[in-house]
């Protein structure tokens, strides 16, 4: 468990303010495409209400229009955290290293660590 | 003769599932660990479950249902959407995090981490506290939605007391019999159940009106306002204020918030996500579809009553329509007894243990863990024979009144400036204010608050999403102009060791 090379990214370096003060071992554009999940995020809560059927009372293959959308809206919604936890943002979001913790059972992380 | 095979079926299922909490009892240490978090060893599908279980309450059963038949299917998006997307982000942006702190530090409660964080006994028990006080009428809900239940079943043969007192019998036997393994069990098997037979019903029922699109059909002849998007209940802002009150409202729940420590590896944290939004729909469409549907049934729903049971005796046999019943009340001991649970561990290590007797022996807090129990249940019990307000109006309460708590304990998850003044006045403030609002509303001598502040065109919105807001700036304010205490330790909560 070499330290030094993790540090923070992703949400937790956006809450504190980071962004840009730690200079870790990440290229840089996979850090800078990993914000990006934030308003991702953003938009997949705001949209599984569907606001631009507001009022419509079209009614499709049986069931209103609005309740497909919301229907389809929470199938996206699975690819896209499915290409969150695969694309690694998962562990890098809270200052992990993907590639040590991937595959782990439950090994505790601790010996050098900072605590 | 109906009442009889109805409470035979409903009596049967539930003495079926006290046995499968009694083989895991077999099976459970009598650690702490082991009774409250089945020795932090829960897989993919048994978390999975077990916190889906969580949902299978009164709240989705009975009330989810009543209100689409009552207001129209949108329901369906409002939980969904909170239930779907907003919370499967916490769960990542709470759970996650909580789960890496915990695994460090051996953490099993929420009072007990930010305790530890921030060197504040008071502060421990003050999260314990606030957590019992809005457990109570979350717990009486699920009581309540049996004695409605059994009403509804058996014609009115069993008294409502009588419902609510049954469920109350079998959780507090479950719960003192089996700890969190027993639980998890259970809630897998019974999560299961549910979600096929919910399906069941609803393919049953659509069947014999004629399938879908006459179902909505005839829906939309009764209630036209059915098929139009939003209007009525259902405006800007109560989708949203009951949206974003109920998922943060449900991460704070110590049944939901103690599952964030019991994972076996972040792998399962990982894999329940992405399935969660999915998973979610699956129970959630057939349940509110048949309540909204129900709204163009010839079908008279009695006042007081749900809606669900009675559709399912007008078009199912009664031995199904009472498996169903049974399901759904299995479903929601299941949830009461991870409540229970979950308080309980609250009350013996928050607040018995650091309070009243450091001394006391695991066999003892076990002991202790189990009266609580009893007496919780036992009081919410009582209240919930006043029965004092519709199931979806004391389930959002204790929601939001949970949801108040989500704020500093984000704040300090994330941000190593919060301070200990910080938490105590970012929790308090909010929740004294909050209970005075809901306790107007009970208490008939002051004058009842407004709960929703109407904003031009957009409907009421729900003063809790107020206070949650008043709650974040209080912790971030307050940190910022006092200084950590000495016996703080931000690092606690680090996850990254470098």
């Amino acid at each position: 468990m070499a330290g030094g090379h993790r540090s923070s990214s992703g949400i937790a370096a956006v809450e504190q303010g980071l962004i840009g003060s730690t200079p870790g071992s990440f290229q840089p554009v996979r850090r800078s495409r990993d914000l990006l999940w934030i308003p991702t995020f953003a938009l997949l809560v705001a949209f599984a209400v569907p606001w631009p059927l507001w009022g419509s009372d079209r009614v499709v293959a049986g069931l209103p229009a609005w309740i497909w959308w919301h229907v389809g809206w929470l199938g996206l919604c699975a690819l896209a955290f499915r290409a969150f936890v695969r694309s690694g943002a998962w562990e890098r979001g809270m200052g992990i290293d993907a590639a040590e913790r991937a595959g782990e059972a439950d090994a505790t992380v601790d010996g050098g660590d900072r605590r | 003769m109906t009442a009889g095979i109805g409470l035979t079926v409903v009596v049967g299922y539930l003495v079926t599932a006290l046995a499968i909490g009694l083989v895991a009892y077999r099976l459970t240490e009598s650690t702490a660990e082991d009774y409250y978090l089945a020795n932090r060893s829960i897989g993919t599908l048994v978390l999975l479950f077990t916190t889906f279980a969580t949902l299978l309450s009164a709240f989705t059963f009975f009330g989810g249902p009543n209100l689409a038949y009552a207001a129209g299917p949108e329901w369906l998006i409002v939980m969904g959407t909170l239930d779907g997307v907003l919370f499967a982000v916490l769960w990542y942006v709470v759970g996650y995090k909580q789960w890496l702190i915990g695994e460090r530090n051996g953490y099993v409660t929420l009072g007990e981490m930010l305790g530890d964080r921030f060197g504040s006994r008071g502060l421990r028990g003050l999260v314990a506290g606030v957590s019992l006080l809005w457990l109570f009428p979350y717990v009486m809900l699920q009581q309540m939605g049996a004695g409605e239940a059994l009403v509804g079943l058996t014609g009115g043969a069993v008294p409502y007391w009588g419902g609510a007192a049954l469920v109350t019998a079998f959780m507090i036997a479950y719960v003192t019999l089996a700890g969190m393994r027993g639980v998890a069990w259970t809630d897998t098997i019974q999560g299961l159940f549910m979600l096929s037979v919910v399906w069941v019903a609803a393919a049953w029922v659509v069947s014999a009106v004629g399938g879908v699109g006459a179902a909505t059909e005839s829906m939309l002849a009764a209630r036209p306002k059915f098929g139009s998007f939003g209007g009525g209940t259902y405006t800007p802002g109560f989708i949203v204020s009951t949206a974003i009150t109920i998922a943060f409202g449900v991460t704070m729940f110590p049944q939901i918030n103690q599952r964030f420590f019991v994972a076996d590896s972040g792998a399962v944290l990982k894999r329940s996500f992405a399935l969660w939004p999915v998973l979610v729909l699956l129970l959630f469409f057939p349940a509110f579809m048949l309540g909204a549907w129900a709204a163009g049934m010839p079908i008279d729903v009695p006042e007081g009553s749900n809606v669900l049971p009675v559709v399912l005796a007008e078009y199912t046999p009664t031995w199904f329509a009472a498996l169903v019943i049974a399901g759904a009340m299995a479903a929601m001991m299941s949830s009461s007894d991870s409540m229970l649970l979950s308080g309980s561990s609250y009350f013996t290590r928050d607040l018995y243990r650091p309070f009243v007797d450091a001394g006391v022996s695991t066999d003892g807090e076990a002991l202790l863990g189990r009266i609580g129990v009893v007496l919780f249940a036992g009081l919410a019990f009582l209240a919930s024979l006043l029965r004092p307000g519709t199931l979806i109006e004391v389930g959002d309460t204790a929601f939001s009144g949970f949801a108040l708590l989500a704020p500093p304990v984000i704040c300090a998850l994330y941000r190593d400036r919060t301070t200990r003044d910080g938490m105590a006045v970012g929790i308090a403030v909010p929740q004294v204010a909050y209970l005075l609002v809901v306790l107007s509303s009970v208490l008939p001598l002051v004058p009842t608050l407004p709960r929703t502040v109407s904003v031009a065109g957009s409907g009421g919105w729900d003063v809790a999403l107020g206070l949650m807001v008043l709650s974040l700036a209080l912790t971030v304010g307050v940190s910022r102009v006092t200084a950590p205490t000495a016996e703080s330790d931000a690092s606690r909560f680090a996850v990254a060791g470098d």
